[in-house]
């Protein structure tokens, strides 16, 4: 049905129905995806990645227009991946938007729907994992143009869903019963931004506060405690400029997260003395990006070098036996990429991308997600934006 | 030239995983195979169900695809797009309505029941049907999007007297049917007189079947790669027939 009143409103026939000027249809579509191999350590695997948008921009009159988008993403074997080395993630998205100018200002708000599926390998299916999830929510944002440059400012909801997550400390310790976990980790989520670019420069910053309905903070005797709470403030500085040859636009980021959530760690199912960790997952990050592009005929060439930096408060870092050791885990990643397109034709680029990343951290204990490993991504594909 | 052979080089190694020796890989293939059969099965015949829009100043196209579906997946197939309404004859801006369909039949399960004891029958096969829309932006370019139902039938009845491995996995019967209700988008580009360009995604709702895909066709044949990234064979290059009337 959706689809239908989707095709129905993309397609062209009340432009002419309207019989005006000031009313039009627009359809675009961008579509980029790439195939290659990744290299891990000595593990190597296909990988594919799809990134599309289909749409249309219906222009009402001077002041009123409307967007609606639908988005398909597949990163299957991501080279920066979040939470297995071999997860694949199928995302669907819809979203609409009313745009109003109002001078040389821009009100936009908007409607958002997504659906969120993930598995591990390929033999599983996207149906039945725990992070699964679907998003739903609005937006407002206000773009406010002056001589110089602009400045927005922006808020969104989102009600994120996790319908098959289950609690694995809660199922541990009533083995011979039955729960319903349904909505546990389900949570609203809240994220104010600001952007500001002035001239060559450019500022952002938003603030994000998680709310979880049900999931409450796990306390040092295994019971459970107030409901989890996370918060992040995230800032970035920026400039654009011509160095030699090169467009450069370097940035700096700054993000520090918190979130009450702390960390039981039972060393196996029979441990009876597990640690507690108070405040496990708060974290300041600090990164920086050096991307520069070079332009040549038809061909565009991209290099682009990122540094982060995570340390965490609370958390200990743990040694290869799951041990504790006195330091504070801390986590480095290098990004080096690479991108070179060569336009095809009149609307498609043919590219290749090469990808070298390389973590480190204090943390030997990474069963269950690697933090020190090498890993090296070549692909081609096309992209192609209409 | 240099550059289809590279893009070759790199499609096919990012098709395998290299980790795994390639008795494993196999044994990992034959495996997911075997845990999903008609999913297969569909995979290999997906590529015989063409979706590129009838050319302006056509009524239809007849199309078989030569390469990989009947060669050597062994289906015996066909498929018709027929323009059911062209662009701009009542409304300038209504898109071009084209209705596709098509059938796909399996002819290597009789020829292997019959060549061998251990297996009493193999059948394979399946159709799809669907539409697409089709719109036009300047002179050369169209961007097309629709939808299609594809299903595949698979069933499997081998002899009980043994038992039956291959590779290594055990090969037990099987009766399965997939079906996936698939959208698709893509553009067109027309590069000279009767030569055509297009990349194109297809998405299932019901069963997240995920191929993308890029291709060249002409008055008489078409050619390019479909890619499965959740398939058992990720690329797919294909050539085929395709007849505009």
């Amino acid at each position: 049905m959706v689809f239908f009143i989707f095709v129905l409103f993309s397609s062209n026939v009340f432009g002419d129905m309207a019989n005006t000027s000031t009313k039009k249809y627009i359809n675009y579509l961008d579509i980029s995806f790439n195939q290659g191999f990744r290299k891990l350590g000595d593990y190597y695997s296909g990988s594919g990645n799809i990134d599309s948008n289909f749409g249309f921009l219906y222009t009402y009159d001077e002041k009123n227009s409307f967007f609606l988008n639908l988005g398909i993403y597949y990163n299957g074997d991501p080279v920066d991946f979040k939470r297995d080395i071999d997860e694949r993630i199928l995302n669907n998205s819809i979203t609409t938007e009313w745009r109003r100018k109002i001078d040389k200002n821009l009100l936009r708000f908007c409607v958002a729907y997504s659906d969120e599926k993930i598995k591990q390998g390929t033999s599983n299916s996207f149906d039945d994992n725990i992070y699964n999830n679907k998003r739903k929510g609005i937006g407002l944002n206000y773009d406010i143009n002056y001589e110089k440059g602009v400045f927005g400012a922006g808020v969104i909801y989102r009600r994120i869903e996790f319908p098959n997550y289950t609690d694995l400390l809660t199922e541990f310790k009533n083995q011979n019963s039955l729960l319903d976990d349904s909505g546990v980790y389900n949570n609203d989520l809240y994220r104010f931004e600001i952007r500001w670019k002035h001239k060559r420069y450019f500022f952002l910053s938003d603030f994000v506060y998680q709310h979880y309905l049900n999931q409450r903070v796990v306390n040092y005797d295994a019971s459970y405690g107030q409901k989890q709470k996370n918060i992040s403030y995230n800032f970035k500085l920026g400039l654009e400029r011509k160095l030699y040859i090169f467009d450069f636009y370097p940035s700096v980021s700054l993000s520090f997260y918190r979130s009450n959530q702390n960390f039981l760690r039972f060393n196996s199912i029979t441990d009876i003395n597990p640690v507690f960790l108070k405040d496990a997952y708060s974290y300041d990050e600090y990164s920086f990006a050096l991307p520069f592009s070079y332009f040549l005929k038809d061909i565009t060439i991209n290099l682009e070098f990122r540094y982060t930096y995570r340390a965490y408060k609370n958390r200990n870092a743990r040694n290869s036996n799951n041990e504790y050791i006195s330091e504070k885990q801390k986590n480095k990643k290098e990004i080096f990429a690479l991108t070179i397109s060569k336009k095809m034709n009149e609307i498609s680029e043919f590219l290749i991308t090469y990808f070298h990343h390389h973590l480190t951290s204090n943390n030997k204990y990474d069963v269950y997600l690697p933090l020190n490993y090498t890993s090296d991504y070549i692909a081609v594909g096309y992209r192609i934006n209409y | 030239m240099e550059g289809l052979v590279l893009v070759l080089f790199i499609f096919l190694f990012g098709s395998f995983n290299l980790s795994a020796d390639l008795k494993s890989y196999a044994e990992q293939s034959v495996a997911k195979a075997i845990t999903d059969p008609a999913r297969f099965f569909s995979e290999l015949k997906m590529d015989s169900e063409v979706v590129f829009p009838v050319n302006s100043g056509k009524r239809y196209t007849f199309n078989i695809n030569f390469l990989p579906s009947l060669f050597p997946f062994t289906y015996l197939n066909s498929s018709f797009n027929y323009c059911l309404y062209k662009e701009g004859r009542l409304y300038t801006s209504f898109p071009q309505i084209d209705l596709i369909g098509g059938a796909a039949y399996m002819i290597g399960g009789d020829i292997l029941a019959n060549a061998t004891d251990d297996v009493n029958k193999i059948s394979v096969y399946g159709y799809h049907l669907g539409f697409v829309f089709s719109d036009s932006f300047e002179s050369k370019i169209r961007i097309y999007y629709g939808f299609k139902h594809s299903y595949t039938l698979s069933r499997l009845k081998l002899s009980s007297s043994k038992k039956h491995t291959f590779l290594g996995v055990n090969i037990t019967d099987f009766d399965s049917r997939f079906s996936d209700n698939i959208l698709v988008f893509g553009v067109e580009l027309l590069k000279e007189l009767n030569k055509y360009w297009s990349i194109n995604v297809s998405y299932g709702i019901s069963r997240q079947t995920i191929v993308y895909g890029v291709g060249w066709y002409g008055k008489w044949f078409m050619m390019g790669f479909n890619f499965y990234p959740e398939g058992i064979i990720q690329i797919h290059p294909y050539w085929g027939m395709r007849l505009g009337f």
